[in-house]
């Protein structure tokens, strides 16, 4: 379906030429960002609800920005930045057939330039796909009997996406299998801020459900020698909360809805798992991703109410 | 003999396929002629055709009150040949039925007939028939599940009653090898049962068993005695009295024997014991337990309660229910292999896996499941049977010598096993009594509502109720197990349908039970009546038996969900097994920390921690909060020696009296200034007004008094000019501006009109008078309660400004008395400025009267929510004439015209609409 409400540039798009070459001879050769954190450190999130006043809830989630080196104007990496807004509850429309249940509909949505690569005004297969497990995630936390003949919104607009695999790798060929491993972060970010838009809006809800993502990275390619990286068994490290722009070789993925208080999985995404160990490592490892972001979650809305509460006094 | 009804079956049916033939032939020759036309031709042949006609009619008839007889359906009548047009319903109705029955009659035969021709024609006669001959099996490859065959119950001595409401009494007639004599032990009983709320008998040998100990062979290691070969030897059936004898001689001689049965309860309510396999170390017997005289198989307790004998069984829980029930043995002395099996923690511990790992013997456990009440038993079945006890007694050897070997002195693991099958054959059989009410028992209803998550209506659980316990009623009569009525998987599907004929209801009932399809009326009618008379909800029933479920089990937990609290590790660790890794809520490990600032918005949305420090809005002026105690202290003033305080000059004569100060009004705002007479003559003219109503009635006042007052402004504002006091216009501006000025001018708005010619100092002198005059006013109201907190505020506030142009004059009248007539002026243009300030001033110290521009929303009269007060207004108003149209949010979806479709009532795109 072709855009036609805007003068829409090239499809492709026109970026600077960047040869391979270039990199390579450049005086400063570009490194690749290096996780300084621990495996099973997170980086730090900024999380704030009420961002966008007109929505009935909202939040904004930003992930700690990556130091980057003053030599180019490109960042290494970039850090993910959404807001999501929740419209509703509000009735359905007449013509809309009855629903005993909350009308739940989610959209993801990519700003143009929230990734390197332009994302076009139209919704394409990989925001559906995102939205559809989104709804997924949080319909699991929803108390939908409570709202028949009521539909709700969630909006996610991500400003600033996860790289699928660091820039300078792009012309140079790199690793084979290229990515799609920064979707993972995006639909976990997207999982916690709209569960802290839900409470903002007042639907009620089973309990906060955050998401988590866990990541099993190989050993860079052509470099066999022990580097010093743990090896979990499986193949490789599994680390919590990747940065794919720093990990040459991510092998599997996973990304988890969590609900901690009943202890339950709402959304499962698993890449990549070959054996039943791996998805395992990986799962558990994503859970308690999801828990420590969970943390942050609690204190925002804690934030919050107490801003709201103290507003009514 | 035997073929004898079969050769009378073709004859019949030659016979009357031929009448048939014959009549149909003769029909369609009669049929073919132009009968109307010789009837018209031959009254003799129209005679004739009639007497026939009403004899076939006749017949007819009688064959169709027969063919109804024993229905609910009615006989139809056939008067003349155009009933049998009318009545066409009626017959096809009898037709049907017959064709019905024929069909289940059929049915019946035919799976016999199929299945096991020879066993149909035998069965009559195997009784007569000594000896036992293995025919070769008409099953090939096929194991037979469920023949319909006759129930062999039905020739027993004792046919099994399943409708016994008591306790199960013992069958023993005699007890050999007692230790407390058979009458005794019989006249035991335990306490009440708590379920049914009957007596029970005990264990006939419980004495026994408990002071049982197991001879000194079964606790010491001993090489394994080998098994005869399998396939040279043979077992000895056993289905006669002579030989049950010979083989009770043989058996006493045994040291141990290994046992097992073949159980059989599809087409029986209760179950039977359809075959019993005993072995010795160099014998194997099969012994029909389904002959008539299968109680006298009780003369084997003499084996089997003998504590010299072991016996050894594999997997004896039910066996030892099943021997007491049908056939009256009690076992002292058991081994259970498979307890022995959990005890070495085998893989598995079923017999097959034994046979497999001791004799690398494949056993044909598809016979397991077989229907064993064929006779005779085909080969096959009766080599599985045979294969279950051979091996046994070997596999007992090894099993005894491997649990000595890894017993340790800590953990004895032979005399655990020999313990546990010692509780084993302490079980009870007892009578299955259903309890329609409460549903419990392993049969009962409640068991399978728990299991199945299904959320039924009143009707549904009334009916699934009544269905459930018509099932067993009719498994009771028919004498077939309750699965083999109705499934529970069809149970449910009634109970939710609800069918109310039968059409509906065999197209529920999937594989429709030959019972089922005989009552099928009977269950349709109940399914009716429990509908009609529903009883209570289905939750309120479930919750109050789970809140007395006594069978022993503990309540099912509610909460399945688990808290998120920390588990400690050690817990984990100490299960070991894999599953406790998913069972265990993960605990966070480490946290993520916040990130205080955000790359976007920078430092804008500050992130406060969740220490409870709240925002400090600060303001200009502090402003005390309007509480109690400023009123307390303005009423107590008075009292109270202060002789500081000052207040503004008021001229005696222009003072309002003090009786008429207790009614107390308030002007609205950017009301006029008013006179005080003027607001008496409106108190005394209208109803005396209500505190509450204050303010609404205050504007309704001031609009009528405006133009008066207006008037008189004018007439004040020439009068000024014309004395050329052009100031005095301003402070009458400012004064205007406030309903609070309005009450204070009112009382000085003359006389300072004519202030020109006065002096402060005069004004001073009179403070202290004025005082006296002004408290009654603000305190007598308070007194009665009757003023509104807002009304003390104005009052207070008014006593404020009051003893500010008190301080105002005091300045002025510090200063050194002017003599010239521009001092004069000057001064009075001070004055005005002073007090201005001072009034400003005192305003910022009420800040209920003056908020700092900020609006109460909730304060606000709303036009959705009106007050009671308003309403009373409005239907006041309403009286008047005035017709406003109140304002409903509902009515909005009302507006649409009516007789538009839905999705235009919505968008409002009609041109009715529009136009």
């Amino acid at each position: 379906m072709a855009d036609r409400r805007r003068n829409n540039g090239p499809p492709g798009g026109s970026k600077p030429l960047l040869y391979s070459c270039m990199i390579k001879s450049a005086p400063n050769k570009p490194t690749r960002p290096t996780r300084t954190r621990k495996p099973d450190e997170l980086r730090k999130i900024y999380l704030k609800t009420g961002i966008t006043p007109p929505a009935s809830g909202s939040a904004y989630l930003e992930l700690e920005s990556p130091h980057h080196s003053p030599t180019f104007l490109l960042p290494s990496s970039s850090a993910l930045k959404l807001s999501v807004a929740v419209h509703g509850p509000r009735p359905l429309a007449r013509s809309a057939a009855y629903s005993p249940h909350l009308a739940l509909s989610c959209y993801v949505k990519f700003t143009p330039f929230a990734t390197r690569h332009r994302r076009g005004y139209l919704r394409d297969p990989t925001e559906k796909d995102l939205s559809t497990q989104l709804e997924t995630a949080l319909r699991g936390v929803i108390i939908g009997e409570r709202y028949p003949k009521t539909g709700v919104d969630v909006c996610v607009t991500i400003l600033e996406g996860e790289e699928d695999r660091w820039w300078a790798e792009e012309p140079l060929g790199g690793a084979a299998s290229v990515g799609g491993w920064g979707l993972f972060g995006v639909l976990a970010g997207c999982v916690t801020a709209a569960s802290a838009a839900l409470v903002d809006a007042g639907i009620d809800c089973i309990d906060l459900v955050s998401g988590g993502v866990a990541a099993l990275v190989a050993r860079p390619l052509g470099n066999g020698d022990d580097d010093g990286k743990r090896d979990d068994g499986v193949g490789g490290e599994v680390v919590l909360d990747p940065n794919p722009t720093e990990h040459e070789n991510i092998v599997a993925a996973c990304v988890v809805a969590y609900v901690a208080s009943k202890d339950e999985v709402t959304l499962l995404w698993l890449r990549g798992g070959s054996s039943s160990e791996t998805s395992e490592k990986l799962m558990d490892g994503a859970v308690s991703a999801a828990l420590a972001s969970r943390g942050v979650l609690e204190e925002a809305l804690k934030e919050t109410a107490l801003l709201k509460f103290s507003e009514e006094d | 003999m035997a073929m004898e009804p079969e050769d009378d079956f073709s004859a019949m049916q030659k016979r009357i396929t031929n009448a048939l033939v014959a009549t149909t032939r003769s029909t369609t020759q009669v049929c073919a002629e132009d009968l109307a036309f010789y009837r018209s031709i031959d009254p003799a042949i129209a005679n004739g055709l009639d007497v026939q006609h009403a004899r076939l009619l006749a017949l007819a008839e009688k064959l169709l009150a027969n063919g109804a007889a024993g229905t609910a359906i009615p006989r139809p009548k056939l008067p003349d040949g155009d009933s049998l047009e009318t009545n066409w319903r009626g017959v096809v109705d009898v037709i049907d039925r017959l064709l019905e029955r024929t069909d289940t009659c059929l049915d019946e035969f035919k799976g016999a007939l199929k299945k096991a021709p020879e066993q149909v024609a035998t069965s009559t006669t195997t009784s007569a028939a000594p000896g036992h001959t293995t025919s070769s099996t008409p099953y090939q490859g096929k194991v037979p599940r469920n023949l319909n065959i006759i129930k062999p119950q039905r020739f027993f001595e004792e046919p099994p009653n399943n409708k016994e409401t008591g306790a199960f009494k013992p069958l023993l007639t005699s007890k050999p090898h007692a230790i407390v004599p058979l009458e005794e032990s019989l006249r035991h009983q335990s306490p009440f049962n708590i379920q049914t709320g009957t007596e029970q008998y005990e264990h006939p040998y419980k004495v026994e068993i408990e002071q049982y100990a197991y001879p000194s062979f079964v606790t010491a290691a001993a090489e394994p005695t080998p098994y005869l070969d399998y396939e040279s030897t043979s077992a000895t059936y056993v289905d006669t009295l002579e030989g049950l004898d010979e083989m009770l001689q043989e058996l006493k001689q045994a040291k141990e024997i290994a046992v097992d049965l073949e159980h059989h309860d599809l087409r029986s309510y209760i179950g039977i014991v359809s075959l019993m396999q005993i072995s010795t170390r160099n014998k194997d017997w099969i012994i029909d337990t389904l002959k008539p005289w299968r109680r006298r198989l009780e003369c084997l307790n003499e084996v089997f309660a003998d504590p010299n004998i072991l016996k050894v069984f594999q997997g004896a829980y039910m066996d030892v229910i099943w021997l007491q029930r049908d056939l009256g043995l009690y076992l002292v002395g058991l081994f259970d292999t498979h307890f022995a099996c959990r005890a070495l923690k085998y893989p598995g511990a079923s017999l097959q896996y034994l046979l497999k790992h001791f004799c690398n013997y494949d056993a044909q456990k598809q016979y397991q499941m077989a229907d064993w009440r064929i006779r005779p038993i085909p080969t096959e079945m009766l080599s599985y049977a045979r294969s279950d006890t051979h091996f046994l007694l070997y596999i007992y050897d090894n099993m005894r010598n491997e649990l000595l070997e890894a017993s340790s002195p800590e953990e004895d693991l032979l005399q655990d096993v020999l313990q546990r099958s010692k509780d084993c054959t302490l079980t009870r059989y007892e009578n299955p009594i259903y309890d329609s009410e409460r549903g419990l028992g392993a049969n009962g209803w409640y068991r399978l509502l728990q299991r199945t998550p299904t959320m039924f209506t009143k009707e549904q659980f009334s009916v699934y109720r009544a269905v459930h316990a018509w099932r067993d009623a009719t498994a009771r009569e028919e004498d077939d197990s309750i699965n083999f009525i109705l499934n529970n998987h069809n149970v449910m599907a009634i109970a939710r349908e609800m069918p109310l004929d039968r059409e509906w209801m065999l197209k529920i009932i999937q594989s429709v039970s030959q019972p089922v399809k005989m009552r099928i009326d009977e269950l349709v009618a109940v399914v009716r009546k429990a509908k009609q008379d529903a009883g209570p909800e289905m939750m309120d029933v479930m919750k109050q038996i789970e809140s007395l479920d006594i069978s022993g089990k503990p309540a099912p937990s509610k909460t399945h969900g688990r808290q998120a609290v920390p588990v400690p590790v050690k817990e984990t660790a100490k299960d070991g097994q894999n599953q406790s890794a998913f069972l265990t809520p993960p605990v966070l490990k480490r946290a993520v920390e916040r990130l205080k600032s955000s790359q976007l918005w920078g430092s804008m949305f500050p992130s406060k921690q969740s220490n409870g420090a709240r925002p400090v809005i600060s303001m200009p002026l502090p402003m005390p909060a309007v509480t109690a105690e400023i009123f307390e202290g303005s009423k107590t003033a008075p009292d109270s020696p202060a002789p500081q305080v000052e207040h503004a000059y008021v001229p005696a004569a222009q003072r309002a009296a003090p009786q008429t100060d207790d009614v107390f009004i308030i002007k609205g705002s950017k009301g006029h200034k008013r006179k005080l007479s003027e607001v008496q003559k409106d108190a005394a003219a209208n109803t005396p007004p209500d505190p509450q109503l204050g303010g609404e009635e205050e504007t309704r006042l001031s609009k009528r008094q405006q133009k008066k007052a207006e008037r008189k402004q004018a007439k004040l504002d020439k009068k000024r000019e014309a004395a050329g006091f052009s100031q005095q216009a301003d402070e009458m501006q400012l004064d205007a501006t406030s309903d609070i000025d309005d009450a204070i001018i009112s009382d000085r708005g003359v006389p300072d009109s004519r202030a020109g010619s006065e002096d402060g100092e005069i004004e001073d002198d009179d403070d202290k008078d004025d005082e006296e005059d002004y408290e009654p006013s603000l305190t007598l109201p308070t007194a009665k309660g009757q003023l509104s907190a807002r009304k003390q505020a104005k009052a207070a506030f008014k006593l404020a400004v009051k003893q500010a142009y008190g301080r105002v004059g005091a300045q002025l009248a510090a200063l050194p008395p002017s003599r010239s007539e521009e001092e004069k002026m000057d001064r009075k243009l001070e004055r005005t400025r002073l007090r201005k300030e001072a009034k400003e001033q005192t305003k910022l110290l009420f800040p209920a009267l003056y908020p700092p521009e900020s609006i109460d929303y909730a304060a606000q009269p709303s036009l959705i929510v009106g007050t009671e007060e308003q309403g009373g207004k409005r239907k006041k108003k309403d009286k008047g004439g005035v017709k406003k149209a109140v304002f409903d949010v509902y009515n909005r979806a009302m507006d649409a015209p009516k007789g538009l479709g839905r999705a235009q009532k919505g968008q409002g795109k009609t041109t009715t609409f529009s136009k």
